[in-house]
């Protein structure tokens, strides 16, 4: 079996703070809006003639909605009261929801959290998915935003999210994968278990394709 | 062409630390909820005092005893389902370290239990799973969709066994939050009933053994025969009216199966006691299987909702009463919503042959569904 990367997306931390986002996006957290502007980006280069329905989503992420989840449980801590959005944006899988609200995707979705080898296994189990055809095609989603956390403890960690969007087939002048090209988050001991998700074989790998296209 | 098997169930819940004690309970009509909740009953821990672990440890090893699996080398799998992972061993921590009680030292020290993975490496070390692992955390639909996943590896050849475990652990996150979407009943849930006043928090770990065989197993409980996954792309919470994404969900299970819905006999349902879920998820249910009518039932009443690892105990229920030729009603339900046009069994009654389907919904819009065949009834 082969596979193929047909688009791709990214979106850096940086650049959150210049980004125009849509009034239905106001309420997102920055997970939400890193990964779905990477997403948009590489749903850019879909083909014609592929539904929605059609396409997979597998969102991978090792801290997950960490910060909103720190905020949800300080601010309980603090003032007794549990506020309803920020519960549900600290599930880990609500960046998955929110991706496939505000993109159509209404096929398959999964969110994995496999620590250091989250990349790989979300890549894996893209491949899966083409394979066994649950799906035309397959985005895969990694990110990561930890700021709260980084400062608490004093480092620097990048955040980011990168998409690529894959294919079984060479139908549409796609770039052929290998199988294990997206490799594992490395950990540093300084800040762990944070992650710096633009030193990722999956971030860099990407970052590259979209600089020659 | 090859079967996919159950061949080992474990679990943990409020009724008990083995399938046969939760077994036994559901039989005699015993809830484990207690002022709303399901906790596990006090037990003193048997591997370690990670809660998470434990459960997952607990569950897994009765799982194995079961499948007869004595070793778990490379061609053995392990699919982990949570959304709550280890979060007990650092979330005081975070707050003592916020207040400025604790250190900032011993807050990272603890805090480096954060990442859900952790529990996948170390039940992968603790069991000698030499083979691929995956974690999926994917809300409630988590654990169906581990099991599918499972079976895709397995009919894939990528392993040849795989071990999938769901757990979850009852935390102020999930109890707190949930109560801030007015989603829980003080009382003990009552799945489609029209006086049903929400859902019931639950703890535990489900465990299961997944293995190919060419024909009939010997140690085979029911086969995995098809699966469906699909997202709402709604609402975050909320599930999509009608329940078309559930619909869809069953519909895409059902083909995987080579079935129809007339070849349904049982339906285990989501059935949290939610006036939402019920609805959306009953309408989903009459609207594809119309006049085929099998019965519908839901368990947690029993049980409770134990969010992520709720498909992996429920399933393991579900197999339980197949193997013993049953399938189970809903307790709890005494008046039938008229608004969800359903075939509530009014007793457990037998099954000794034909398909099972198991739906599971879940926050962020994921519905997952898996046809489960009865060993009389496995395609050959």
């Amino acid at each position: 079996m082969k596979y193929f990367l047909i688009g791709a997306g990214i979106c850096r931390e940086n650049e959150l703070q210049d980004l125009a986002l849509p009034p239905a996006w106001r309420k997102a957290t920055r997970n939400m809006v890193m990964a779905t502007t990477s997403v948009q980006r590489a749903l850019s280069f879909l083909p014609e003639g592929i539904s929605r329905q059609e396409i997979a989503l597998v969102v991978g992420s090792n801290s997950g909605e960490l910060e909103t989840s720190v905020d949800f449980l300080v601010t309980l801590a603090n003032t007794g009261v549990a506020r309803p959005l920020l519960f549900q944006n600290s599930l880990h899988n609500a960046t998955t929801g929110f991706i496939a609200i505000q993109c159509g995707l209404n096929g398959p979705t999964f969110s994995v959290s496999n620590h250091l080898r989250t990349p790989q296994d979300s890549i894996d189990l893209g491949y899966d998915l083409l394979a066994s055809g649950a799906a035309k095609l397959v985005l895969v989603t990694l990110v990561e935003g930890h700021r709260k956390i980084s400062e608490r403890f004093g480092v620097e960690v990048a955040e980011g999210a990168v998409t690529a969007l894959l294919c079984r087939n060479d139908d549409h002048g796609s770039y052929e994968l290998s199988m294990q090209w997206a490799g594992e988050y490395q950990q540093q001991a300084s800040s762990q278990p944070l992650v710096d998700i633009t030193q990722s074989p999956f971030f860099e790998f990407v970052s590259q394709w979209l600089n020659k296209k | 062409m090859s079967v996919v098997w159950l061949t080992g169930l474990g679990t943990i819940s409020p009724l008990g630390t083995s399938l046969e004690s939760l077994w036994s309970a559901c039989r005699s009509n015993q809830s484990g909820i207690v002022e709303g909740l399901g906790r596990v009953p006090k037990y003193a821990p048997q591997y370690t005092n990670n809660r998470a672990l434990d459960f997952s440890l607990i569950s897994a090893r009765e799982a194995l005893a079961q499948a007869q699996w004595n070793s778990l080398g490379q061609e053995t799998g392990l699919i982990v389902a949570t959304t709550t992972g280890y979060f007990l061993e650092w979330h005081s921590s975070l707050i003592s370290n916020y207040s400025g009680s604790e250190s900032l030292e011993d807050f990272r020290t603890k805090f480096s239990n954060q990442p859900l993975g952790k529990l996948t490496e170390e039940l992968a070390q603790q069991l000698g799973v030499g083979g691929p692992t995956m974690l999926l955390t994917s809300a409630c639909s988590a654990a169906t969709q581990a099991i599918a996943l499972a079976a895709l590896w397995i009919s894939q050849g990528r392993v040849k066994k795989c071990l999938v475990v769901g757990v979850e652990v009852l935390c102020d996150l999930t109890m707190d939050g949930f109560k801030s979407l007015q989603l829980l009943s003080p009382q003990t849930a009552r799945p489609f009933d029209q006086n049903r006043t929400g859902i019931n928090l639950s703890e535990g770990a489900g465990a299961l053994c997944l293995e190919a065989c060419e024909s009939s197993h010997p140690n085979g409980l029911a086969a995995v025969s098809g699966f469906g996954v699909t997202t709402d792309a709604f609402h975050m919470t909320g599930p999509a009216p009608g329940g078309d994404g559930s619909r869809r969900a069953m519909e895409r299970a059902l083909r995987g199966a080579n079935l129809a819905p007339k070849d349904i006999a049982w339906i285990h349902a989501h059935g949290t006691g939610s006036m939402a879920n019920d609805l959306s998820e009953g309408q989903a249910i009459a609207s594809l299987f119309g006049e085929s009518r099998p019965w519908v039932s839901s368990t947690k009443w029993i049980h409770g909702h134990a969010l992520a690892a709720s498909g992996a105990i429920e399933t393991a229920l579900v197999v339980k009463a197949m193997s013993e030729n049953l399938l189970l009603h809903t307790r709890g339900l005494e008046n039938p919503d008229p608004a969800i046009q359903l075939n509530h069994p009014g007793q457990d009654l037998e099954l000794s042959k034909g398909h099972v389907l198991k739906n599971t919904l879940g926050f962020g819009g994921t519905n997952a569904s898996l046809i489960l065949s009865h060993r009389k009834s496995v395609a050959q």
